[in-house]
């Protein structure tokens, strides 16, 4: 019960003016990325960053989460009424979505999305609530090589489980790492890789490789196959039909459970939950040749699992320090820039920000709510943008914020050459998602390595001597001889791993 | 004559780059105060995406199926081109003519083919002013600018 006076309490400082109305313009921002093709959450949250350095970090923190859960509803929109995801958790929402739209119950798509996404995010918030402290506290317990092994075991699982070639999410995966090392070693100070650059002697800035790897190679994708829009279809009757109350809600019931679940793993992203859910309604439904024709069930169940997903993978976050995705590494970086640590300490030490974060999380919500049920059809409207009209200025608007992070355009030379680095990498189908999150895991990964490695005295084997590294560690090993086992036996189930949130 | 497969450059352009970090990391010290050194982490990754790199070439060197997607070319490869090309013309002439000024100029190239120019005037030198506007003014972060403050 401390969870909800501490929440109450956090409710406060979230309620005041100033939060409210960057609560309302993160969660806006968060419906524009998602809607519009070519920014996505991450360049999104990226690009505001620059933005927030004279705000409080609590108002800070609270806008840019509302970029990442907004981009999870605004892509919905999209998805149904165009056929054409805004992003890539909303893919799987087109099928049965825009048939339904095609129908003429785009209303009750958009509706049925808005309700399932209130009500999977919303769950995901209360979890943060009652679980995080718990967490917090088992949290304070690890050591570097539980550290190690954690984020050892993530990274396995994005590039090992979830890529269409383990070989190639291992190049990513250490392509990024390498990346990291560049600048100067915080353990010896020694310059690395600089190539007498003084430039590089900070290292490269997150967010110029974010945008230009998320960003600017989207654009540059973009570039080949132009855009045919669909006239949007109409919207009206917002709700289901009397006698599909009950199977959506059974649907929107279980993808809470299984996107909150899956949220929790990290490295998975958003778009495994919206997929799972979807062959789960699927395996359910009583008859599955609905399903590709306008099912309801295959709008709810997807939509609240995504939402419920970006919810949960908050928890690792603000619990243990550790992104599991691009956007969150955005948000630690948000973090890292206003001064403050993620991880369990966070909890004890800065209880009234974490809980004014949660707290404008159910806000967000609401407001996101209210957006996305009676005002879906102006937001639509924004999906009507021509693209060629709207690419030149995201490509500006890109080096606006990339200049802004240090006033330098050599930042901003930086970020066009890892756009067409990413361009490569999603032509050849390397997950850019493994590069981006390595890189900034990589300082927190040699630091736990040489520091397990400092206090061990047999080696790498130390890791496997402590109960909670050792169970990490064996399931890592488990995981990178199943994937190398389904690479050879060419049997990879492939789940799209390079998705941005 | 058999070209080779596009995904065997970018293979090669991954060795060379593991390659050079290879040879930078065996000049940092391998141990360091604590046991190990600056020299430990960067020799084990670069060593293991060299490896890494050499399978992914063999692997694409050898396989039978063709690319699903094979490298731009056509009005796809002159789109890139022309978008890069602007950006970096752009970067150029932006310490020099100012915020306002290049943008316009880079708004109008890259909407030339759609728009007719008045209307693209239009657009661009608003789209320009209104960037400067939110940036510049409302959210007050430093821009690059000319002599005369925009």
């Amino acid at each position: 019960m401390e969870s909800l006076s501490l929440l109450l309490h956090g409710f406060e400082s979230a309620l005041t003016l100033t939060n409210i109305i960057y609560c309302v313009i993160g969660v806006s921002i968060g419906m524009l990325v998602g809607i519009l093709p070519g920014l996505g959450p991450v360049s999104g949250t990226a690009l505001l960053i620059p933005v927030t350095f004279g705000m409080e970090p609590v108002t800070a923190i609270i806008m840019l989460s509302g970029i990442y859960y907004g981009s999870m509803y605004g892509g919905t929109i999209t998805s149904v009424l165009i056929n054409t995801p805004g992003e890539s958790a909303s893919v799987i929402t087109c099928i049965d979505g825009h048939q339904l739209a095609k129908q003429g119950r785009a209303g009750t798509a958009l509706g049925v999305a808005a309700i399932g996404s209130f009500i999977g995010g919303i769950v995901a918030v209360l979890g943060l609530t009652f679980l995080g402290p718990v967490l917090a506290e088992f949290g304070t317990r690890f050591g570097p090589p539980e550290y190690f092994t954690l984020m050892l075991l993530g990274l396995l699982t994005l590039v090992g489980l979830m890529g269409k070639s383990l070989v190639r999410g291992l190049i990513a995966a250490i392509f990024g790492l390498t990346l990291s090392l560049i600048g100067m070693d915080p353990a010896s100070g020694a310059i690395r890789f600089t190539f007498g650059q003084q430039e590089l002697l900070g290292g490269i800035d997150f967010t110029v490789l974010a945008i230009g790897l998320f960003g600017i190679s989207e654009i540059l994708s973009n570039a080949g196959n132009p855009t045919n829009m669909e006239k949007p279809a109409k919207i009206q009757g917002l709700f289901p039909k009397k006698e599909e109350w009950l199977p959506t809600s059974m649907s929107i019931g279980r993808g809470t459970i299984l996107g909150f679940l899956i949220g929790l793993i990290p490295g998975s992203n958003a778009a495994i939950s919206s997929l799972m859910s979807y062959s789960l309604e699927k395996k359910r439904a009583k008859d599955p040749s609905r399903f590709g024709k306008g099912a309801i069930e295959g709008v709810a169940g997807p939509e609240t699992a995504n939402n419920a997903h970006s919810g949960a993978s908050l928890i690792p976050l603000f619990t243990l320090g550790l992104p599991s995705s691009p956007t969150i590494a955005v948000i630690l970086g948000a973090f890292i820039v206003h001064g403050l640590t993620p991880g369990p300490a966070l909890f004890t030490s800065n209880p009234d920000f974490i809980w004014a974060i949660i707290a404008s999380m159910f806000i967000g919500n609401v407001v996101l709510l209210i957006f996305n049920l009676p005002l879906a059809g102006v937001w639509a409207k924004v999906a009507l943008i021509p693209y060629q009209l709207l690419f030149p200025i995201l490509l500006l608007v890109c080096c606006v914020g990339t200049y802004t992070i240090n006033n330098s355009l050599w930042d901003v030379g930086m970020m066009v050459l890892f756009g067409v680095i990413g361009y490569f990498m999603k032509k050849f189908d390397f997950p850019i998602a493994a590069t981006v999150l390595t890189f900034v895991l990589g300082a927190q990964l040699e630091t736990s390595l040489i520091q397990s490695l400092a206090i061990s005295e047999n080696g790498l084997l130390f890791l496997f001597l402590r109960p909670i590294s050792g169970t990490l560690s064996v399931l890592c090993i488990l995981i990178l001889i199943l994937s190398i086992f389904s690479a050879l036996k060419k049997k990879r189930a492939y789940l799209a791993s390079d998705v941005e949130v | 004559m058999k070209t080779w497969k596009a995904g065997v450059w970018f293979g090669l352009a991954f060795l060379i780059f593991s390659i050079i970090f290879f040879i930078q990391s065996l000049t940092l010290s391998y141990s360091g105060a604590d046991g190990l050194g600056p020299g430990f982490f960067p020799l084990w990754l670069s060593g293991m995406l060299v490896i890494l790199s050499l399978c992914y070439i063999y692997t694409t060197f050898k396989s039978e199926e063709s690319e699903s997607e094979p490298m731009p070319r056509g009005t796809e490869l002159k789109n890139i081109v022309f978008i890069l090309a602007s950006m970096l013309i752009y970067l150029g002439v932006v310490p020099l003519l100012g915020f306002v000024l290049s943008s316009t100029i880079f708004l109008f190239a890259l909407l030339f083919r759609y728009y007719r120019w008045h209307l693209n005037i239009g657009i661009s030198v608003g789209a320009s002013l209104f960037l400067f506007w939110i940036f510049a003014k409302v959210l007050s972060v430093t821009l690059p600018v000319n002599e005369f403050g925009w």
